[in-house]
């Protein structure tokens, strides 16, 4: 067995290419907060995705909350999603689809009475969101180990061909997402 | 400011029939980063059992996946665990990819998302959670890799 620790490479790639993958912002809260914003995005579109990966947790008093992302502070019944979940405790996979809804998914996020120092994970992609030829989709992959037992995935579509600028993430049940909460948002370059 | 990262931080390559892999000094080769990613090439099969810092504690670990085979889904979960249980299906070969959040953050614990297909036996993803704040300096894969299946770990600053 070899191992070959480098600390670096994807920044310049092994061909010889330019990076692909940049963190543009992390905010983690030192307290808490009703929601979480990235407000700046008309300025990264060099880019041509944009991905959020997280550890969220909200004030909920219940085990498990759930995110409720929008962009462009679009809360109109604007948005579709599917979802596939896998319901460990049941034993099953399911899948549902909902249209004329005010948010991308519907991902579980901890709630204040789930496990203590227990958040959950989140990885949500954003495509194309700065070509103004397509509507908008989103990815996520999510899932709470010990109180919901789920792993899912998501796919949302806004219908607007607008340029996203903004990204709004909040809890649907608690009021706030609680301290330690972090997302950090990156952006993938295109051709 | 925009700042490269998706870095390669260690690669293992098996040469031989092993039983039990290891990345270790994360906590060096890892220093800077936020996450991790493990990706899991496999030859063989790809069961993966993962344990962080050689933690064996019955209960230190909790996971749910789902999969689906083709031909029918299934989930299930692995609760009050000795180690996390990305796949728990024998694929004829595949590529499980590992995320670690947070991995060196000292106020949670640790969770973990994956990925894992082989185009011949299936699909599965997974979630889970190690029930302790101690950062990660160590990754093991317990269960037996033959020649050729590679090991990557990625960081990625957050």
């Amino acid at each position: 067995m070899s191992l070959i620790p480098f600390g670096f490479w994807a920044a310049s790639g092994a061909g010889g290419g330019v990076a692909a993958y940049d963190l543009l912002e992390t905010t983690t809260l030192t307290s808490s907060a009703s929601s979480v914003t990235f407000s700046g995005l008309g300025s990264y579109s060099d880019y041509a995705h944009l991905q959020v990966r997280a550890v969220l947790r909200s004030n909920y008093a219940g085990s498990s909350d759930v995110l409720h992302a929008y962009v462009n502070g679009d809360t109109g019944n604007n948005y579709a999603r599917h979802n596939l979940t896998g319901r460990g405790s049941q034993g099953d996979v399911i899948s549902g689809s909902s249209t004329s809804q005010q948010y991308f998914g519907r991902p579980s996020i901890k709630g204040a009475g789930g496990v203590a120092n227990s958040y959950m994970p989140l990885i949500f992609d954003l495509l194309d969101f700065s070509n103004t030829s397509k509507n908008s989709t989103a990815r996520m992959i999510a899932g709470d180990a010990e109180n919901s037992e789920t792993v899912e995935m998501h796919s949302g579509l806004w219908l607007n061909t607008d340029a996203i600028t903004s990204l709004t993430m909040t809890g649907a049940f608690g009021t706030a997402l609680v301290t330690g909460s972090r997302l950090s948002i990156y952006g993938i370059k295109g051709a | 400011m925009a700042t490269p990262t998706y870095d390669l931080l260690a690669t293992v390559t098996i040469t031989t029939t092993t039983s039990g892999t290891t990345i270790s000094n994360i906590d060096t080769i890892g220093a800077g980063y936020r996450d991790l990613v493990l990706v899991l090439s496999s030859t063989d099969n790809c069961v993966v059992y993962i344990r962080l810092n050689s933690d064996s504690t019955v209960g230190a670990y909790s996971s749910v996946n789902a999969e689906g085979t083709g031909s029918a889904t299934s989930s299930n979960t692995g609760p009050n665990s000795t180690r996390f249980t990305p796949t728990s299906s024998v694929y004829g070969g595949g590529t499980n990819i590992i995320q670690f959040f947070d991995f060196s953050q000292t106020d949670k614990h640790k969770s973990m998302l994956s990925r894992a297909g082989s185009s011949a036996n299936g699909v599965n993803m997974a979630t889970g959670r190690w029930a302790n704040t101690a950062a990660v300096t160590s990754i093991t894969d317990l269960s037996t890799r033959n020649a050729g299946d590679t090991f990557h770990l990625y960081g990625i600053a957050g």
